[in-house]
């Protein structure tokens, strides 16, 4: 379960990038224009609910799904979550090149939240699956950017957190790609695991979620079934 | 729910004082394990002598010390063959010097992880003051081929000491790759300004030189540097000679204090880290 209550994020967004020394010295200190990223947002994604954010770029999805992994301080308010979350905001964290397809395996996956022994155990399997197991032991940056979507998804697969936050991770790769990570995530709804999700898909949004919320400018606009709140946000204006 | 159903997690406004939740630490030692790991092979990947740098280094700096310094400016050693002298002195030293200056750079160089996952993230600075370590304990092996080689018979039982002093020298180190880290987040003149650091940080330390060659009175200003304290008794303790707990003392309060220090500026930082890398 997500339990959002009265989330407000605040960045300070200094004028012009201080970052050295010497200009702090000479210009003595810093000037923010503040910018409110979210304000006064609350949401309840109950347990075994699959809920989708839906907003415009810069309508503070993104802000809002790494408050709740916590990622980001909320400024005000409070979240709540009960269950493992497995943080799906970009497939392959960690990943790096000079090491090998099976060594990036056990990073992703830790990074993940994945015990080490489990992987340990699985790195092989996870490798096969995404159909990598020539290339087990080379560099990761030999691998096309395809290859390695299908092995951090396979990755991902292998987090069995009931809670899944997912921010456009899944935008990546080809049609056969998305619709295997569809089915997995119909099988994960199936089996009654919990997940927030942001996408622009309007289609995936529909055939996933039970319900959609939309933010707008911060705030929560509406929320609802799926086709009322895709209308909603067609009617916004940007 | 399948698992982790007893799993909560509150997250609030952070603000107030924060403390360092040792709990936490704990259930992320999987990340730290893996991530220290990362650090050690990836430093040696596309280097032809690969781990055997992390003996060179201090060999190679001992040869050098040994000819200039030793033979040439003609040094004092307290009686022991100098390049025995100053491999004891560069064994902790190297250490320290890599300890904080990998840390250093090691939250800005993690920025990617940082703005995409949730973990402690004292992690990243601990991950790289322990993959130096493991290069210390590679340097500690060819230590017993150098003294073999100049037939110096190390003092098993005094050899001890080094366990507990290894460890202070790996706490200040945290203590301070944790402040520079946090600090090179906002000012990223302090990468720049690192190297300096250690290398006049290293000639106030006693590595090449012995500290009886400090006159009288510098030495109480002398004693405040932790590691000149932690050298000496890393050079007299394998020989079998006493340790100086005076002044052993003083470096474990100087070590307490900046460790305290680097994880207070560490924590006001850690907050907006996210926000700002």
């Amino acid at each position: 379960m997500i339990e959002v209550a009265g989330v407000s994020k605040v960045f300070r967004v200094p004028h012009q990038r201080r970052r050295s020394l010497g200009r702090w010295l000479a210009e003595g200190r810093y000037t923010y224009e503040t910018f409110h990223a979210l304000k006064d947002v609350s949401l309840r994604v109950a347990s075994g609910e699959f809920v989708g954010l839906l907003g415009r770029n810069g309508s503070g999805k993104s802000t809002l799904i790494r408050v709740v992994a916590g990622i980001y301080p909320p400024s005000e308010g409070t979240v709540r979550v009960t269950g493992r979350m497995a943080p799906i905001l970009e497939l392959g964290v960690g990943f790096h090149g000079t090491l090998s397809v099976l060594d990036n395996v056990l990073l992703y996956g830790v990074v993940l939240g994945i015990p080490r022994r489990t992987l340990l155990a699985d790195a092989d399997a996870i490798v096969a699956a995404a159909g990598l197991e020539r290339f087990a032991d080379a560099h990761l940056e030999n691998l096309s950017t395809g290859m390695r979507m299908r092995l951090a998804f396979g990755v991902a697969l292998r987090s069995e957190a009931p809670v899944l936050l997912i921010d456009e991770a899944l935008a990546v790769g080809d049609e056969a790609f998305r619709e295997r990570c569809v089915a997995e995530l119909r099988r994960r709804r199936d089996r009654g695991d919990t997940a927030l999700f942001v996408s622009h898909e309007m289609a995936l949004l529909e055939g996933l979620c039970d319900r959609l919320v939309v933010l707008h400018k911060g705030a929560v606009r509406g929320e609802g079934k799926p086709a009322e709140m895709i209308a909603l946000y067609r009617s916004l204006e940007s | 729910m399948s698992q982790g159903a007893d799993h909560h997690l509150l997250i609030r406004p952070s603000g107030g004082r924060s403390r360092l939740d040792l709990q936490e630490l704990w259930r992320y030692r999987d990340l730290l394990l893996v991530l220290t790991w990362r650090e050690i092979s990836i430093r040696y990947k596309q280097t032809l002598l690969g781990g055997a740098w992390a003996i060179l280094q201090p060999l190679l700096s001992m040869v050098v010390f040994s000819i200039f310094l030793g033979r040439l400016a003609g040094l004092p050693s307290d009686g022991i063959p100098y390049p025995v002298f100053s491999y004891l002195g560069l064994l902790p030293w190297t250490y320290f010097a890599n300890a904080v200056s990998r840390s250093g750079a090691s939250l800005v160089g993690n920025a990617n992880l940082i703005s995409k996952v949730y973990f402690p993230r004292i992690l990243i600075p601990l991950a790289s003051v322990l993959s130096a370590f493991v290069d210390f304990l590679l340097s500690c092996v060819v230590l017993v081929g150098v003294m073999a080689w100049y037939h110096v018979a190390p003092d098993p039982l005094r050899s001890l000491w080094l366990v507990p002093l290894s460890l202070l020298v790996a706490i200040l180190a945290t203590g301070v790759g944790m402040g520079l880290s946090a600090l090179n987040v906002q000012y990223r003149d302090v990468q720049h300004a690192v190297p300096f650091l250690m290398q006049l940080w290293m000639y106030a330390t006693p590595v090449v030189y012995p500290a009886s060659l400090v006159p009288e009175r510098y030495r109480t200003l002398f004693a405040l540097n932790p590691m000149a304290g932690i050298t000496e008794a890393y050079r007299a303790a394998p020989l079998g000679r006493a340790v100086d707990m005076h002044s052993l003392l003083v470096s474990c309060a100087v070590v307490v204090v900046l460790f305290a220090l680097g994880l207070w500026r560490f924590q006001r930082t850690e907050r907006v880290f996210a926000d700002v890398v």
